[in-house]
């Protein structure tokens, strides 16, 4: 019974990747929590606090499979606490009474935040791997694009001439600073929990941060020695850190969308192949995946909020916020995962129409360049003077419906003052990219450089 | 007053004001216009009860006599903001200092601070209100007058970007007039609830006033032409939250209006254009540049009143029978979105005032889409003649051909050796002609206005408050 939309099975994985889903599946976070119980009771046994016995019955027990689901299930219709009828539940298939030795001096919360700071660690790993996969599609996209030459726009407007490879790898860098983020929350993120109720250890026993420290090691998680139970920060960082993310995704769509639109059509994500766009218009293509991207990106900044209002704690422990963390991490993970894999996807296969890059840039004919017509005229007439009285040409032209070549010609103070060859540079954009091809390579190679001391993985 | 030289929010700018609000609104929130509001509310209470009794005749009419910011000391008031760290007593031991005899002795006499600022913020709301509703009338009418002009002119309907249907720019403008309306009537709605006033005392339960206490709140409002609300709101602040949500949804709309000029204000599509005026300067570097400015600052106005709104739903949040944590954020929240939502509108009224409408761009762009989006059309006109089947495969051909080699799909088809002699060129322009494909976008049109108009009607003009500084007799007045 699907009834969250990351769930749905017949129109499945449009807000999610199968990948995500597994990580946050409700029977491996239970098997999480079951591996902490284990990894416990085998330090424990390590530093003689609980029998050897015990932590080796409770290690063969700790699996979801040997567990009687079914009365856990009930055991949760009646209690309202997170974990205790899962503990009850392996307490109870334990020999010998070696069930009492089960979740022994912990808290609830520590198994809780150690097993979502594991989620999150594998989420974290996917992350990682496919923002590799990104920058790698998006330089080899701005190498072949280097010079390909296209109109920039500023209010919606044409602006100026640029290439399209500039604009990629100014998405390219602000993916390598994403990698770099991640790279540095994952560093203050893999701390595991084992600090007992308020924080003090003071059920763990005089070998408390001994346990701790084994018990986290077997996790691969490390120890702090400070309780973070209600001190969230790096949870926040990790939502800002996607929320950043995805809004990069997010700006990358809409350019793509932007620039799909019929009257532009420079750009358009790839089709798949026999896909019905509209249901009414059968010439209709649309970019729909670009617009998957920028709805889980508006979840994702405001799940976000939900999350770094959780860090705003009361005393040792604040169930209000815990809980909207609960909540909100899960869809903030899944939503941000998701976006990447479209992402990459997008422009894996992105449709680059080099032709109407080329007319849309011929579009305003000469206009386009009056930069560099301004600085053309500014060496004798003086830049604001030519500014001026460019900005006049060009709405006269504008108004009158002839060209701005012909309305700078005509002119008696400019036409004089430039030369033919002069005026047909006004006839090659392209020409007017100023140090467009110098920027792609050298950010190229900055983060080309940046790749090669990056490890495979996390 | 040594900080008038001091503007440092963007709202008191002497440059760029106007961006963001208008004149008229920055008057309603002046700080000094604040103070003299309180006081008035002050006696008003007074003057109500020397009317029951609950203090002598003489000194509601000693304190009502020098109810004006101009006999105070503000330097003294401000001065014992800092010392005090309240926000009203040293305008209240201002006030006392210069009302003659023991009259001071009956100043505030059983209400609570909050009773008078709320109810003060209150008029400032039904100012701005009424602002509002004035300049959104006004709009609506600029809207009703572009549909009814443009209620014919085929457009180019799009989805997902792309060219999808035509359709008529009246069309478009309804579906927003339509919209605009609903806002209005969210607005009358508002004020009903909203324009209530305050004076329960300190938990609400009007124990200083003794018996008379709900004959006092009645006389109250009638004099501020309030509505005496039920209990007290001092905890309860969906008012506020209504007014910032109602402001957002307005804003929200405005927004969505402006952002579809900007769009099709693109280089490319070219079809409207906000106002533009000789002189006005797109790029600094850039001279051929024509930006749309105003919709992108109509933008800016309405994501600032947006997020108040959810600051609005915290600010209902609140602890027991007073939370100041809620209340102090209203005076940041309201004010913002009064003065941003007056600037919104004004430039809204500009923009529509002279929008220029390119109908040669919108035929162009609709003429190019017209093919395509009429070749459903097409193929079952020719398959009469031909069969449907043929006609399919036959303008399957021709569209394909007319958009690899940017050749007219007429030209094509009438040259077509199928085609050729059995069809007129005339009959084939008219069944693609996009004019015969916009459904009841006409209908729709005059419906919506003529609906809207009925309503326009049946409301009664808006009530308008004259402000001027209190202190403009002193010489004192910053903004004259």
């Amino acid at each position: 019974m699907p009834s969250h939309p990351i769930d749905f099975g017949i129109n499945p994985n449009v807000f999610s990747t199968p990948e995500l889903a597994q990580v946050f599946d409700e029977k491996t976070r239970y098997q999480r929590w079951l591996d902490f119980e284990a990894a416990l009771a085998k330090a424990q046994a390590e530093t003689g606090v609980i029998p050897q016995e015990a932590a080796d019955e409770i290690g063969s027990k700790a699996s979801l499979e040997c567990l009687d689901l079914e009365a856990v299930h009930e055991g949760y219709l009646r209690s309202r606490n997170s974990l205790m009828p899962l503990i009850n539940g392996l307490r109870k298939v334990c020999k010998k009474g070696y069930g009492e030795y089960v979740h022994y001096g912990t808290t609830t919360q520590d198994v809780l935040d150690t097993a979502e700071i594991l989620e999150l660690r594998e989420t974290l790993a996917i992350v990682y791997r496919d923002l590799s996969a990104l920058e790698t599609t998006c330089l080899d996209l701005a190498k072949r694009h280097r010079s390909t030459p296209m109109v920039a726009r500023t209010h919606g407007q044409q602006a100026l001439p640029t290439t399209f490879g500039l604009k990629v790898v100014t998405w390219s860098s602000e993916i390598r600073r994403h990698i770099e983020r991640t790279r540095e929350m994952f560093q203050r993120l893999a701390f595991g929990q084992l600090s007992g109720a308020v924080g003090t250890m003071a059920a763990l026993g005089p070998h408390a941060m001994e346990v701790a420290r084994r018990t986290l090691d077997i996790l691969g998680l490390r120890h702090r020695t400070l309780a973070w139970h209600s001190s969230r920060d790096h949870i926040g960082e990790l939502a800002c850190g996607f929320s950043l993310m995805v809004t990069t995704f997010a700006k990358m769509a809409n350019e793509v969308f932007q620039l799909q639109k019929t009257e532009i059509g420079e750009l358009s994500e790839p089709a798949l192949e026999g896909a019905v766009a509209s249901s009414t218009m059968p010439h209709k293509k649309n970019p729909v995946i670009c617009q998957r991207i920028v709805v889980l990106s508006r979840h994702v900044r405001h799940l976000a909020g939900t999350i770094v209002e959780s860090m705003a704690h009361e005393h040792e422990r604040d169930a209000r916020c815990l809980w909207g963390e609960w909540l909100a991490v899960p869809q903030l993970s899944i939503h941000t995962g998701t976006a990447l894999k479209y992402m990459l996807d997008v422009m894996s296969g992105l449709e680059v129409s080099v032709d109407r890059m080329k007319e849309n840039l011929h579009l305003h004919k000469a206009m386009i360049t009056s930069e560099w017509l301004l600085f053309k005229l500014s060496h004798t007439m003086g830049k604001m003077k030519s500014l001026e009285k460019l900005h006049e040409l060009s709405n006269r032209a504008t108004d009158t419906g002839i060209s701005f070549k012909q309305s700078v010609m005509e002119d008696p103070e400019t036409g004089a003052l430039l030369t033919s060859e002069e005026m047909e540079y006004l006839d090659h954009p392209e020409r007017y990219i100023g140090q467009a091809l110098e920027i792609v390579d050298q950010t190229v190679e900055e983060i080309e450089g940046k790749r090669a001391l990056n490890p495979e993985e996390l | 007053m040594a900080n008038c030289e001091l503007n440092s929010h963007i709202i008191d700018s002497r440059f760029y004001s106007g961006g963001y609000t208008t004149e008229e609104a920055r008057r309603v929130f002046c700080d000094k216009y604040r103070y003299q509001r309180w006081i008035e509310v002050e006696a008003a209470m007074a003057s109500a009860q020397a009317d029951l009794g609950l203090i002598p005749k003489w000194a509601a009419e000693a304190l009502n006599e020098k109810a004006h910011l101009r006999y105070l000391d503000l330097n003294a008031i401000r001065e014992g903001i800092k010392t005090t760290s309240h926000s009203l007593l040293p305008l209240l031991r201002a006030w006392q200092e210069v009302c003659d005899g023991a009259a001071g002795e009956f100043i505030h006499f059983g209400a609570t601070t909050q009773d008078i600022q709320d109810t003060a913020q209150v008029l400032e709301i039904r100012d701005i209100l009424a602002i509002v509703e004035r300049d959104l009338t006004a709009i609506v009418r600029q809207v009703i007058d572009l549909a009814e002009r443009y209620s014919g002119l085929v457009i180019i309907g799009r989805t997902h970007t792309q060219h999808a249907l035509s359709m008529t720019l009246g069309l478009k403008v309804a579906v927003w007039l339509d919209e605009l309306w609903r806002n209005v009537e969210r607005l009358t709605a508002c004020k009903e609830r909203v324009l209530v006033s305050q004076l329960f005392g300190g938990v609400g339960t009007m124990d200083a006033f003794g018996d008379k206490g709900l004959e006092l709140l009645s006389q109250f409002s009638q004099r501020l032409k309030l509505k005496a609300p039920l209990t007290a709101w001092h905890a309860s602040r969906d008012r506020g939250a209504e007014f910032l949500g109602t402001m957002a949804m307005i804003s929200s709309t405005f927004a969505k209006i402006a952002n579809e000029i900007r769009c099709l204000a693109r280089s490319e599509t070219g079809e409207l254009e906000e106002p533009f005026q000789m002189g006005k300067v797109g790029s600094s570097t850039m001279p051929h540049k024509r930006n749309p400015e105003m919709c992108e600052q109509v933008i800016v106005l309405a994501r600032l009143i947006k997020a108040n709104a959810a600051l609005g739903f915290e600010g209902i949040i609140n602890e027991h029978e007073r939370d100041y944590r809620a209340v102090r954020l209203e005076w940041v929240t309201i004010t913002d979105t009064s003065l941003f939502i007056c600037g919104l509108l004004s430039l809204i009224k500009s923009i529509l005032k002279d929008l220029i409408i390119h109908e040669d761009r919108i035929r162009e762009n609709v003429d190019k889409a017209a093919t395509l989006i009429s070749t459903e059309a097409l193929m079952f006109f020719l398959g009469e003649t031909i069969g449907k089947q043929t006609a399919h495969k036959i303008v399957y051909e021709i569209s394909m051909e007319a958009i690899e080699t940017s050749q007219p799909l007429v030209d094509l088809l009438m040259n077509h050796e199928e085609i050729e002699g059995k069809f007129s060129r005339e009959d084939v322009e008219r069944t693609i002609d996009p004019k015969n494909h916009v459904g009841m976008s006409e209908e729709l049109t005059h419906r919506t206005v003529a609906y809207v108009k009925k309503r326009l009607l049946a409301t009664g003009p808006c009530e308008e408050g004259e402000r001027s500084c209190p202190l403009s007799d002193r010489g004192e007045c910053c903004s004259a």
